[in-house]
């Protein structure tokens, strides 16, 4: 079982539709994304995944975050605008995914949660941080990239194993 | 100093203006406030505290920007994920939910984290104090609270509206 894990797509249609093909190639069963949608266009690619999209808001998604919520009906839900977080269990996994990395690495320490996901920064990042006196042995705490940015180098995306927590980042 | 720490009023009115008397009657230097307020009409009565307010919005808070225009209209301030302030020697953070609360208690950043969300009771001191005061509104517990964090000794205590 696989997580499809997604960040900052700013708009980028074509790269979009490019990850939605590789999560549905993978059978990932759920797919998280850690922010900055920037407008609705963005969500529409995302009903051709064959499961349920858990979203938070970026910095950038405040000023249309009616419009990007009403595009999620059907295809997944998004946290509460103004809140950059949301906590969820998939297949006995905890998964935190918040925007901001300030918040991801403070929950990543902790070891409350099995993964946790941000954005924000536009870079891949992947650490495994390990517990001796927490809930969880170890946590995953990983920035798939942006998705979208034409500032980055590449674009990318990852999906994460839901048994092992062996990460794949895929460049587009 | 002290700090007023409430949290989940819900629209209960009556409620938040006897936090408001019992936080003026104590003398209180601050007053947070960990969302969930509802209507913009809730944060009108925290204009009698004789003191700063500081608030972060919950999952519940819809109508935002009227919230956030009103507690500018009364000298205070409401933040989206976290609120960060300081008293005295004392650094204060305030969210709406546990699941970031209990990280950040734990990262000793601050000396003081509050949360609401579960309209629970919730004391715990380690690297920080980290405080639910229970809910200010009442609905689902049927006790109304809210706390008062004594800053010199960390101490909180609970005091039912």
């Amino acid at each position: 079982m696989k997580l499809g894990v997604m960040a900052d797509t700013h708009n980028n249609i074509p790269i979009i539709e490019n990850v939605v093909a590789l999560f549905n190639e993978m059978d990932v069963t759920l797919v998280v994304h850690a922010g900055d949608f920037r407008s609705p266009c963005a969500i529409e690619p995302l009903a051709d995944l064959n499961c349920w999209v858990v979203g938070v808001f970026g910095n950038n998604d405040l000023r249309c975050e009616r419009e990007l919520t009403e595009a999620f009906e059907g295809i997944g839900t998004v946290t509460p605008s103004f809140h950059n977080h949301a906590f969820i269990t998939h297949k006995g996994r905890k998964i935190a995914v918040s925007h901001y990395s300030r918040f991801a690495v403070r929950i990543a320490e902790s070891g409350t949660h099995d993964i946790v996901v941000y954005g924000h920064s536009h870079r891949i990042n992947h650490q495994v941080y390990r517990h001796t006196d927490s809930e969880k042995a170890e946590t995953l705490l990983l920035n798939p990239g942006a998705a979208g940015s034409k500032r980055a180098r590449c674009q990318s995306a990852a999906v994460v194993d839901l048994e092992t927590l062996f990460t794949k980042i895929y460049r587009f | 100093m002290k700090i007023g720490v409430m949290s989940d009023s819900h629209d209960n009115i009556p409620n938040v203006k006897r936090a408001v008397a019992l936080f003026n009657e104590i003398g209180v230097d601050l007053v947070v406030h960990a969302g969930d307020f509802i209507a913009p009409f809730a944060i009108d009565p925290l204009a009698d505290l004789n003191c700063r307010v500081v608030g972060v919005f919950g999952n519940n808070d819809g109508e935002r920007v009227v919230v956030a225009k009103r507690f500018e209209a009364i000298g205070g301030e409401v933040h989206p994920n976290l609120a960060s302030v300081s008293l005295g020697e004392r650094n204060i953070a305030v969210m709406h939910y546990p699941e970031l609360a209990i990280p950040i208690a734990k990262s000793g950043d601050y000396d003081i984290v509050v949360y609401g969300h579960t309209h629970q009771i919730d004391i715990q001191k380690d690297k920080s104090l980290l405080l639910n005061p229970g809910e200010t509104g009442g609905w689902t517990t049927g006790t109304a609270t809210v706390a008062v964090v004594d800053t010199e000794t960390l101490e909180a205590t609970i005091h039912e509206l």
